[in-house]
């Protein structure tokens, strides 16, 4: 239990590391990852699993999976970002997916957040109102 | 039975095309009805989640990295 | 006695041969009427003191007794009299008992009826009223499960329907409102 503690604190520590301008950067991780290779920690991997969860999760507030069906312009990407980076005060990098089930409209996942504009989900919601 | 054909092509009309923004989380383990979920970051205490499949359950163990909820149903 | 009759017959010699006279002629002796007379009054007398007397005694004790006797029955009959009007009060005071006590009875037997039929009329609107909720519970299931379904049926014919028949334009210009809408319209 205590080891636990002083692992997540570790992993913690780390993660500080690897920020760079509070976004996680490549280099700094990079460079994490070597020193932590040529120096391991008591508990190696499960301080490397730590980091990598905390890791994985920084990268997801960043990132925003558009989840689109039809066609999506270029201009349309860079708005929803752009909207995005606005809400949560950091820049945001797109990943895309077509996603012919939405029928019409979008998806975009930001970490735990999920904006749906999409005809499938409003007819979801109406089937669920309904029963 | 009419009725029931109104009340659904009244929701047909109310339906709105607009964004559904949710809070969403990652089920890491489900047993003796406890979940705890990765995610859910803007989980307040005591609040209501709901499951898929419609299951309910409330938010009682919020840790940092993760969220303990009780599951109300099967 | 005889010295009486001596002197009388001395006393009144004139009526003694007066008499004489008369007497001779229906041959009627006054001696002998005298001597008679004396008889009889002496048996009058001991008649008279010994076997009229307590003769008479006895026959007053016995008209005592009768007149007791009756006096008593009299009494007797009073009594029975009174015996039987007691008796008959008696016997109308049980009878007016007796006539109240069934009319009671009467009385609850009946109410026992009425109530009867009154539980049952009202077990009977019970059952009535829990049948009556039972289909409107039904009726409301079958409504809400018809509900469900076409509610089902709707939305998949029409997810169906646009992925199949949504032109490229309506699709692209849907995502497009989508996209610039995004955050904005999100709560």
């Amino acid at each position: 239990m205590k080891q636990d503690k002083q692992i997540k604190k570790f992993a913690k520590q780390l993660l500080q590391v690897s920020l760079e301008g509070g976004e996680v950067s490549a280099e700094r991780v990079d460079g994490v990852l070597k020193s932590l290779a040529n120096n391991p920690p008591r508990h190696h991997i499960a301080t490397l699993k730590a980091y990598l969860k905390l890791v994985e999760r920084e990268v997801a507030k960043g990132t925003a999976i558009i989840n689109y069906a039809g066609e999506l312009s270029s201009d349309m990407v860079a708005g929803i970002v752009n909207q995005l980076s606005a809400k949560y005060g950091r820049s945001i990098t797109s990943v895309l997916r077509e996603d012919p089930s939405l029928i019409a409209g979008l998806r975009v996942v930001v970490d735990c957040d999920v904006y749906d504009a999409s005809i499938a989900s409003s007819l979801a919601s109406l089937e669920a109102s309904l029963s | 039975m009419s009725s029931v054909i109104e009340q659904i092509e009244q929701q047909i009309a109310n339906l709105q095309t607009k964004t559904v923004a949710t809070n969403t989380g990652k089920i890491l383990t489900v047993g003796d009805g406890v979940a705890k979920i990765d995610g859910l970051s803007e989980v307040m205490y005591n609040e209501m989640i709901e499951f898929p499949g419609g299951t309910i359950g409330i938010a009682l163990n919020l840790e940092e990295d993760e969220v303990g909820a009780v599951v109300l149903g099967e | 006695m005889i010295d009486l009759i001596s002197v009388i017959a001395a006393a009144d010699p004139q009526t003694a041969a007066e008499s004489a006279g008369l007497v001779e002629k229906f041959g009627i002796h006054v001696g002998h009427i005298v001597m008679q007379v004396i008889s009889f009054s002496i048996l009058a007398y001991v008649l008279y003191r010994f076997a009229f007397k307590p003769v008479l005694a006895t026959l007053d004790d016995r008209n005592e007794q009768i007149a007791d006797g009756l006096k008593y029955a009299e009494d007797m009959k009073v009594k029975l009299a009174e015996a039987e009007a007691e008796h008959k009060e008696i016997i109308q005071k049980a009878s007016q008992e007796a006539q109240q006590i069934v009319n009671e009875a009467r009385t609850v037997a009946e109410e026992k009826i009425s109530k009867s039929s009154q539980d049952a009329v009202v077990r009977a609107e019970e059952i009535i009223s829990k049948a009556e909720q039972q289909i409107e519970m039904d009726r409301k299931k079958m409504l809400s499960e018809a509900r469900s379904e076409i509610a089902r049926l709707v939305v998949s014919t029409t997810s169906k329907v646009l992925s199949k028949e949504l032109s490229a334009d309506d699709r692209n210009r849907y995502t497009e409102s989508a996209s610039s809408q995004l955050v904005e319209s999100s709560n």
